[in-house]
């Protein structure tokens, strides 16, 4: 073989080799499970960050089941077995609680330095500490924050001379003078189901306590609530059937003044631009009950099952995504990555909900989702109780007797 | 070489066990051991997210018997069921006895009549959610229209209990009426000629021949309709979610949400174990009165 032959093959092998090294890291590949809704934004943003460019690490985004009990079954059914459909996957509140708490998920404190956290304001890592975290472990790390805001309608609050109610005892108030044969002062989705549970928890945490107790701070929200619907009737009892899309569907065809809401209405408000107006769409400061004019925010955020067989990659992916310098990109990109890290607020500068966001947490309203370890059940306790109190078929005294009775059960 | 003689008797045995051995695996792991499992499981606390599994005796039959709205959820779930089948027979009956007689298309009214039924219950009960809404539901406008008032169907629990049966009913009749047709078109029609020749009414041949012929087929319809319908939650599911308050419960959607939501396999298949003493009672109370019926023709 000639010296120039040997010089070829050479670098031939060497090109080789290094064609199969690129291959090699490139061929990692994780699977990332989120909501429908998530889907397209993500794989976008993973483009525009240039995650595998960065990272050597492939992404197939792909949907998980959008119901907790759908996800429950898929994700059991698959821990049991020793798999995992995701490395990692997006999951809201109720179902991090479960997982949890059976050990399914990977600790993820090693991840991220006090830098990190000092990005996150006390709200939030209020919100960390009780609902992310499991023996100290954090299991989960949010990529939004989503306050509950007061939506009203501003033009019939101004032709009425009213201003946003600041107290419930307001809100009584302004929802007399708004009722009227065709319009319900207010409303909300009370159906059973979890909408009728975010709903106590919001108002006792109001009233000064947490919804699971079973305590005075739930006789006295849920008091106020039956007085709304059958004694000032400014709020409809069939509120108890309805959920969120029912109540959009309400406020954007003028049947209703006032309604608490997810930030999704805020996108959903603005999708009839014949209907829009900044007017009627406004945002207020929660109405005070006795004790707060707290709302609360729940949160999405990414988790890595402890069966998955690519946690590094998975590890490498919530770092990444979760970086001071790509959350608040991810925030510009889509509010569903809208939080209260300073990074972000700061990205944002009170553009759009931003500026809600940012004015409901400078005014310390944004408290801590009531929690219990039994969440799922615990909220179906609620809600059989408050909804047999609601349509008068117990009295308050039972109401709290019973659910005393079977809370303790679930302890 | 010596060889074994296999007496002809023990060969038809061999042959027996060989053909049927396959059918009686196939029922053992997909009935009995179901059965077992779930008997034993009630015995057990199970709960896969907590992961405890441990023996607690009879401990959730008793939380099962001191649970105060377990009885209010019998009592739903017995009325449903009852006033179901009830209704689809009666319903259905009068609806086969339309779609026997002879008259022009209808063949097509036969296929029309099974849209209801070829409709998923869980988007029928969401469908109907909608319709009974007080704002904008087309049922509570026509009510509306009709009595100038527009009643909260859903919301109080004694209309909410109403809208699930009848919904209930309407949803199955059809296939009870077809299952009825069925029986309707094999009954001799001499029978009928020669009724009709002593002089017989309309009333007095369905009394006195379509009934008595039919009553073996009503029997084991109302039993297959009275098992399946005990077992059946997702209409509830789609429709009220077991509200106001848990007026419309039944025992498999209290068992679904125990079993599959909060994953307490335990106490659900202590639950599961008293549903199944309901269909059994039932079944035999059941079969017991249509047998002392069928025995009066």
């Amino acid at each position: 073989m000639s010296r120039s032959t040997r010089v070829v093959w050479i670098v031939m092998s060497l090109a080789l080799l290094m064609l199969a090294a690129t291959f090699h890291a490139a061929a990692v590949k994780i699977t990332v499970g989120v909501g429908g809704w998530a889907v397209d934004d993500l794989k976008r943003a993973l483009v525009e960050l240039q995650f595998t460019e960065k990272t050597g690490i492939e992404v197939e985004v792909v949907t998980r089941p959008g119901s907790p009990p759908e996800f429950l079954s898929q994700m059991t059914s698959a821990f049991i077995a020793g798999t995992t459909p995701y490395d990692v996957v997006d999951i809201e509140d109720d179902v991090a609680i479960s997982f949890s708490r059976a050990g399914w998920l990977e600790p993820l404190n090693d991840l991220f330095d006090d830098e990190f956290w000092a990005d996150w304001p006390a709200d939030m890592r209020a919100m960390v500490d009780v609902w992310h975290t499991h023996n100290g472990e954090i299991f989960r790390i949010p990529h939004n924050f989503e306050a509950q805001y007061f939506f009203y309608r501003k033009d019939l609050f101004d032709a009425a001379g009213l201003t946003a109610p600041r107290t419930w005892d307001e809100m009584v108030t302004a929802g007399k003078r708004l009722t009227t044969e065709d319009r319900w002062g207010l409303t909300d989705g009370l159906a059973k189901g979890a909408y009728l549970a975010v709903y106590m928890g919001y108002m006792t945490q109001q009233a000064g306590g947490n919804v699971y107790d079973f305590d005075d701070s739930l006789r006295t929200s849920l008091q106020f609530i039956h007085d709304m619907m059958h004694e000032h009737r400014i709020m409809p009892v069939a509120a108890l059937n309805k959920d969120y899309d029912a109540i959009n569907v309400d406020y954007m065809n003028d049947r209703v003044a006032m309604m608490r809401q997810w930030p999704f209405f805020y996108d959903v408000s603005r999708s009839d631009p014949d209907w829009f107006a900044e007017d009627k769409v406004a945002i207020a400061l929660p109405p005070a009950g006795p004790a707060s004019g707290e709302t609360y925010a729940a949160a999405w955020g990414w988790v890595i099952p402890v069966t998955s067989d690519k946690k590094e990659a998975a590890k490498t992916f919530v770092q990444f995504i979760n970086s001071i310098e790509n959350a608040p990109k991810l925030a510009e990109m889509s509010v569903w990555y809208l939080n209260t890290r300073y990074s972000v607020m700061s990205a944002m500068q009170g553009r759009g909900l931003a500026g809600h966001l940012q004015q409901y947490s400078q005014a310390g309203v944004i408290g801590t989702r009531p929690f219990h370890p039994n969440f799922l059940e615990a909220n179906a306790v609620v809600e059989d109780l408050a909804s047999a109190y609601l349509t008068n078929q117990i009295t308050l005294d039972q109401v709290i007797e019973r659910g005393r009775a079977r809370m303790q059960t679930l302890q | 070489m010596a060889t074994i003689k296999v007496s002809k008797e023990t060969r038809r045995w061999v042959l027996f066990v060989a053909l049927v051995a396959p059918a009686l695996f196939l029922r053992f792991i997909t009935a009995v051991h179901p059965v077992y499992k779930t008997i034993t499981l009630s015995f057990q606390e199970v709960n896969l997210l907590t992961r405890v599994t441990r023996t607690v005796g009879w401990r959730n039959f008793v939380e099962l018997i001191h649970d105060p709205s377990i009885w209010e959820v019998m009592r739903f779930t017995v009325v449903l069921v009852a006033a179901s089948v009830v209704l689809q027979l009666v319903l259905g009956m009068g609806v086969a006895t339309l779609l026997n007689a002879s008259f022009r298309g209808r063949h097509l009214i036969r296929s029309i009549n099974l849209i209801p039924w070829a409709i998923p219950t869980i988007v029928a009960g969401l469908a109907f959610r909608w319709m009974l809404d007080d704002q904008y539901g087309m049922i509570t406008d026509i009510i509306s229209r009709l009595v100038g008032h527009r009643p909260e169907i859903l919301i109080h629990p004694g209309s909410a209990q109403l809208a699930v049966i009848l919904v209930n009913v309407w949803k199955n009749t059809p296939f009870m009426a077809v299952v009825l047709l069925a029986g309707l078109q094999s009954v001799p029609h001499d029978l009928y000629e020669a009724a009709k020749i002593d002089g017989s009414t309309s009333w007095q041949s369905f009394r006195y021949i379509t009934v008595p012929v039919s009553t073996p087929l009503i029997i084991t319809l109302s039993l297959f309709f009275l098992i399946w319908q005990l077992a059946n939650f997702d209409l509830i599911l789609g429709l009220t979610h077991g509200g106001p308050g848990i007026a419309t419960t039944v025992l498999s959607y209290r068992l679904f949400q125990e079993g599959m939501l909060w994953y307490k396999w335990g106490y659900a298949s202590a639950l599961g174990v008293g549903l199944m003493l309901v269909v059994a009672v039932v079944g035999l109370l059941g079969l017991y009165l249509f047998r002392r019926y069928d025995v009066r023709f």
